[in-house]
């Protein structure tokens, strides 16, 4: 074998470093002169299929592909819906069940190969479509998330659901594969014309619209999804403003403009408080701006943390970890972090951050007087510690399953008494915890979730109770409890919608794992009146029955918390239009990038 | 003639200063290991749960190391629990996991390699089937599937590290002294051992397993070194310890601190680990130097 | 040699077939269940069943043990239980990133490695050869992590010569992402690798042919390049030749840590998520490469030492 010679060792060498010359490039534009927005995401996205979208980092990314019958208007606070893929807000007959639609003339989805009988060019969104993307959630194939929301609620779907699981059953069991009839009838749809169509409800809904204007329920194109089959996560097509350029999980989304997105203004009826947050330049223009967004998906908070710093990335939620270095304990920025070229927003989230029983557990939940000792808990956790240490004193502490924001909400939260504590411990028997086994706490791992559980078990140890910590991973935890396996936990509901019904609903009997309501409660009097509350409409009838709801949950604690985040976001000055947002994410069409020359 | 042998290592290590204090700083190390397990430091009031200040003040903010106390020496993390005292029970998970792992993976090792190189034959065709096959999945890959999968029967936690080390660690031990075992199956000692009708598997255990001693203390101090680094790994990705302090955690929670220019934390850990392995490595390769001169 | 090759491979056969049964046993005997997690935050008994039918969890082991074994024959390897994407072209996205890291950091390891050996070995007992060997080994000290986290803060962010974190496609512009994560898998390297490569070069240096060079007048360079490292060849090539496979699985640290979209980025998250289709595939690919590395070592053997026979 011949010896590789010295100068061929250093040409190897040079080559490999030759690219060092490509430096860093500054963030917003390309070479091109393109308007890019670099938005980090601090988890990776499993897949861009609106029907399996589960958390925040799915949907988000997914909402500007897509388009739904109903949106939110941006950036109005209270929340207030709009129109999207609708004429107009949907007429609702007397009896709240029938809902009228007619979608707008002429919107196209994008355009995209999957169209072979269109040559590539995307095809009107009809009726058809509406209907074939809500009855996706019935089918496993695409192992979607959302069906609870319409479960029991849109006439004749849950039959149209079991049918077809029923004759997908039968089929295996001769050895043959059948896939999901989309032809079949669903009693409830009824197409009038290619634009116009009613959906009929088994019961009032007074939930439904925002349903709607969720991710889950965005329209997708029948052909490009059966074209794509289970790749479609990977390449959705949809109506929307942006469309999929790029998609590496572990890496980034590269979004482009969608060239034949319809005919969209920026809101021109502002109210006083938007143009005072700067939003009047833009009445009236016509909506993108961005020519690209770029999510850069993050598993560490450091590295993001320092990108945005060094200017890379436009716009950041703030870590906690890092959140002392840009503010001070007041909630004011520290001028000299802030500069010249930074804002920041304080958005309140609409979240119940809570520890929760296994109310079917044997020790810990069945027992009568087992209530005493989870009131006891309640008594000896110091919410207030906890803020200050792990959420730099953001959070709203509450006390019951209503966030502060929503109807039925009440101020005040439960300061700790050990004293009390400790006496109701005694009552039910159990003077410093003697008698007790150690407290099995299943939470999720990341984040500060250790330290945060090693605090619990410093606090729980007033009362001589033992905690044996179990850091899981999501899955994990998932399988815990909706197997009814985690006799306490640590968890997090953010809303769906601007609606205290869907933090209720998690204390709904009916609703037990492997439904949402995790501690597999379950009390007559709390489902009576919960049923009597979900079909009613705003009123003030309605908030004392929230009231009523709350106390239940407080008294019995199945529960113990509350608090709600507040989300600090910063945004380099170059970003325009930003009024961070989480309980919808239609705003990326309104978002702009413009550089000081 | 083995004692010869032993006599001169001994010499020949106990001449090596730097080995020597390698030693003492390894000894020190199991000492503190030792005085944790016996509740040594919750005696004098340290615990690595407990915050030592207990005034609520402290909370939320990291104290700088200073020399006022010695629980205080290297400063406290954000729920005011002194850095000295976690990195001081970071040594017990340490030394455990090291111990127990270099113990089974040298039991395991050498009586599967000694039996296998000695019998040969389908015995043998099994042991190194089953030593090729781990080998040949990344190591830390077949670890975080194996505390994957045993953390959802034993819990998560220090056995669980355990038993997914206890599993894959051996075979380095096991592919060595089935070598040496199949060069002195034919050895003159073993054939006349043989030859007065000994039964084969006391041939192993008084003639066979003794004479591998050598590399069965080298490799019990390279699993050693393997194990704790692995445990550091595995419990900064959360899948090792959880009740306990280590060094994989500690430097898991600097991270964050690191950019509020806090280095407190992972200093110690870092410090107090690069020691122990360094010393390790130092003593490695004495060891070897001493009685297994010929390898690489 | 033909033969010889047919044979080495039917050995590999019983390997892998281990290989398979330790992946199987520990994900789908042993592993959780994968299903509900999918689900989201709520979900029915029915809908669990009808998930793990589409997965095809709901046969007998045996059954789903023979799919996977049909399923690796075809290098078909099935899909994503998490994205639902074809577990085929994970593995063919993700390895271009992975190498991207691993060769060029392998080169450069071993480079680095070799020429430092050489002058520690040629210097033995001096200072240099012990400071060289005392770097090596505080070198291997410390620990990975510290190294990653360290390095992204201290060198990347306070002197901005790095990118700190990310990855682009572009064969030009992935470059700048890369230096780092490199520079890390090459510090950490060296450290294990020279101590290696400087014995394996003192062994060599107290050869008779080495001592007959120099009484023969040659000068010093010549006999460490010429004679020297053409007879310590065997050494090299099996240290490298064993870390060959693992260049594509990258480093599973470095990559979620950088960002590097790549085989071992991927692995560490389907651990994480229980996506077993992947975590089975990637293991098998894995040690297949490591058995054929193995051969491939050993012909190379061959060719580098007329010695050596192939049996």
């Amino acid at each position: 074998m011949r010896m590789p010679r010295p100068t061929a060792i250093l040409a190897v060498l040079l080559l490999t470093l030759a690219p060092l010359a490509a430096c860093r490039q500054p963030a917003g534009t390309s070479p091109s002169g393109k308007k890019i927005i670099r938005y980090p995401l601090r988890a990776k996205i499993g897949n861009l299929d609106p029907v399996r979208g589960a958390t925040q980092y799915q949907n988000l990314p997914g909402t500007p592909i897509f388009e739904r019958l109903i949106s939110y208007r941006y950036p109005r606070v209270p929340f207030e819906l709009r129109p999207e893929l609708l004429e107009a807000m949907p007429e609702v007959s007397e009896d709240g069940l029938t809902y009228s639609f007619a979608l707008r003339q002429g919107v196209r989805f994008q355009d995209d190969p999957a169209f072979v009988s269109t040559s590539g060019k995307g095809p009107e969104i009809t009726a058809d479509d509406v209907f074939y993307s809500i009855k996706r959630s019935c089918d496993s194939h695409w192992s979607p998330t959302g069906y609870w929301l319409f479960a029991g609620r849109i006439e004749g779907l849950d039959e149209y659901k079991a049918e077809q699981r029923e004759r997908i059953a039968n089929a295996a069991a001769q050895g043959r594969r059948v896939s999901f009839d989309y032809d079949a009838p669903v009693s409830g749809f009824r197409k009038i014309d290619s634009h116009h169509f009613q959906i009929r409800l088994t019961q009032p809904y007074p939930q439904f619209l925002y349903i709607l204007a969720m991710n889950y329920a965005a329209i997708v194109p029948r052909q490009a999804v059966e074209a794509y089959d289970l790749e479609f996560g990977q390449r959705p097509v949809g109506s929307g403003p942006y469309r999929v350029r790029e998609f590496r999980r572990e890496g980034w989304l590269t979004l482009e403009r969608n060239p034949t997105y319809r005919e969209d203004y920026f809101p021109s009826d502002l109210s006083a408080d938007e143009v005072a947050m700067g939003f009047g330049a833009y009445a009236g223009k016509r909506v993108p701006f961005l020519d690209e967004i770029r999510f850069e998906i993050f598993e560490q908070d450091q590295p993001m943390w320092l990108k945005f710093r060094a200017g890379d990335l436009d716009v950041i939620q703030v870590p906690a970890e890092f959140w002392p270095t840009a503010f001070n304990p007041d909630w004011s920025a520290k001028p000299k972090f802030m500069g010249t070229h930074l804002r920041h927003y304080h958005l309140p989230l609409l979240d119940l951050i809570y520890w929760g029983f296994n109310m079917q557990d044997p020790v810990w939940g069945v027992p009568p007087k087992m209530k005493l000792v989870r009131q006891a808990i309640s008594y000896v956790v110091d919410l207030e510690a906890r803020n200050q240490a792990f959420y730099n004193g953001l959070n709203t502490l509450y006390l019951g399953p209503i966030p502060p924001g929503l109807e039925g909400y009440e101020p005040g939260f439960r300061k700790p008494d050990v004293e009390k504590a400790r006496r109701l411990l005694a009552e039910a028997g159990y003077a410093g915890g003697k008698g007790l086994p150690p407290l099995q706490y299943e939470t999720s791992r990341g984040g500060n979730n250790r330290e945060q559980a090693e605090m619990f078990t410093r606090q729980m140890g007033e009362l001589g109770i033992e905690v044996a910590v179990n850091l899981n991973s999501f899955p994990e935890l998932d399988d815990k409890l909706k197997k009814k396996k985690a006799p306490f936990f640590g968890l997090a509901w953010g809303a769906d919608y601007p609606d205290a019904e869907n933090f209720l609903q998690l204390f709904y009997g009916p609703n037990e794992s492997p439904g949402s309501n995790n501690f597999n409660y379950r009390n007559p009097e709390y489902d009576a009146l919960y049923e009597q509350a979900k079909v009613m409409f705003p009123s003030p009838e309605r908030t004392a029955l929230y009231r009523r709801l709350r106390d239940i949950v407080v008294e019995d604690q199945p529960m113990i918390g509350s608090m709600a985040r507040t989300r600090t976001y910063l945004w380099h000055d170059r970003l325009k239009n930003h009024k961070p947002e989480e309980v919808y994410y239609d705003w990326w069409q309104y978002l702009d990038v413009v550089h000081e020359k | 003639m083995r004692g010869l042998r032993k006599y001169r290592a001994y010499r020949k290590f106990s001449r090596d200063k730097m080995a020597v204090v390698a030693l003492g700083v390894i000894v020190v190390y199991v000492l503190v290991a030792a005085l944790v397990r016996l509740g040594f430091f919750e005696a004098v009031g340290a615990s690595h749960e407990r915050p030592i200040v207990a005034d609520k003040q402290a909370v939320a903010y990291y104290t700088p190391g200073s020399t006022q106390s010695w629980q205080h020496w290297l400063g406290t993390d954000r729920q005011g629990r002194s850095i000295l005292v976690r990195a001081l029970y970071s040594i017990n998970v340490a030394i455990s996991v090291g111990m127990v792992t270099a113990l089974v993976a040298v039991l395991v090792g050498t009586l599967l390699g000694a039996t296998a190189g000695y019998f040969g034959g389908r015995i043998d065709d099994l042991v190194v089937w089953l030593y090729s096959t781990i080998e040949s999945i990344p190591y830390l890959l077949l670890l975080m599937v194996l505390s994957y999968s045993a953390g959802l029967y034993f819990g998560k936690g220090i056995i669980t590290i355990y038993v997914a080390f206890c599993a894959t660690f051996w075979t380095g031990v096991c592919r060595v002294i089935r070598g040496e075992a199949i060069r002195l199956r034919d050895a003159e000692f073993v054939q006349a051992a043989k030859a007065l009708g000994i039964p084969a598997p006391l041939i192993v255990l008084r003639h066979i397993i003794p004479n591998t001693s050598h590399l069965a203390f080298v490799y019990f101090s390279l699993e050693f070194i393997g194990a704790i680094k692995s445990e550091v790994i595995l419990s900064f990705l959360n899948l090792g310890v959880q009740k306990e302090a280590s060094w994989g955690i500690m430097i898991e929670q600097a991270r964050a601190e690191l950019a509020v220019d806090f280095y407190w934390q992972i200093g110690a850990a870092t410090a107090f680990m690069f020691l122990l392995v360094l010393a390790f490595n130092i003593f490695t390769d004495a060891l070897q130097d001493a009685l297994d001169p010929k390898s690489v | 040699m033909g033969a010889y090759v047919i044979r080495r491979l039917l050995q590999g056969v019983p390997i892998l077939i281990g290989v398979t049964l330790i992946t199987f046993t520990l994900l789908n005997v042993f592993g959780g269940d994968p299903v509900v997690a999918r689900l989201g935050k709520s979900s029915t008994l029915e809908d669990q069943a009808a998930l793990r039918a589409e997965y095809g969890l709901d046969k007998p082991l045996w059954q789903q043990y023979f799919r996977y074994l049909q399923e690796i024959s075809t290098f078909d390897f099935g899909r994503s239980f998490v994205t639902r994407e074809s577990v085929r072209d994970i593995l063919a996205s993700g390895a271009g990133p992975s190498l991207s890291i691993t060769m060029p950091a392998l080169l450069l390891t071993t480079l680095i490695s070799i020429t430092l050996g050489m002058i520690s070995a040629f210097n033995r007992g001096k200072a240099i050869d012990r400071a060289i060997v005392v770097l090596a080994v505080m070198g291997m000290s410390v620990s990975f992590l510290v190294y990653i986290v360290a390095g992204q803060y201290f060198v990347a962010f306070k002197t901005g010569w790095f990118q700190i974190y990310g990855y682009e496609s572009g064969l030009v512009e992935r470059w700048q992402y890369l230096y780092l994560p490199i520079l890390i898998q090459v510090i950490v390297g060296v450290g294990y690798d020279v101590r290696f490569y400087r014995a394996v070069m003192v062994d060599e240096s107290t050869k008779l042919y080495i001592v007959t060079a120099y009484a023969k007048g040659l000068p010093r360079w010549k006999v460490m390049f010429k004679h020297m490292l053409k007879n310590a060849l065997i050494p090299i090539i099996t240290r490298v030749m064993i870390a060959v496979p693992f260049l594509v699985t990258g480093s599973l640290l470095i990559e979620s840590f950088f960002g590097i979209p790549g085989l071992g980025h991927r692995m560490l998250a389907a651990i994480d998520e229980q996506d077993y289709p992947v975590i089975k595939a990637f293991t098998f690919v894995i040690s297949s490469l490591f058995i054929a590395g193995n051969i491939v070592t050993d012909l190379l053997y061959a060719a580098a030492d007329p010695r050596v026979r192939l049996r």
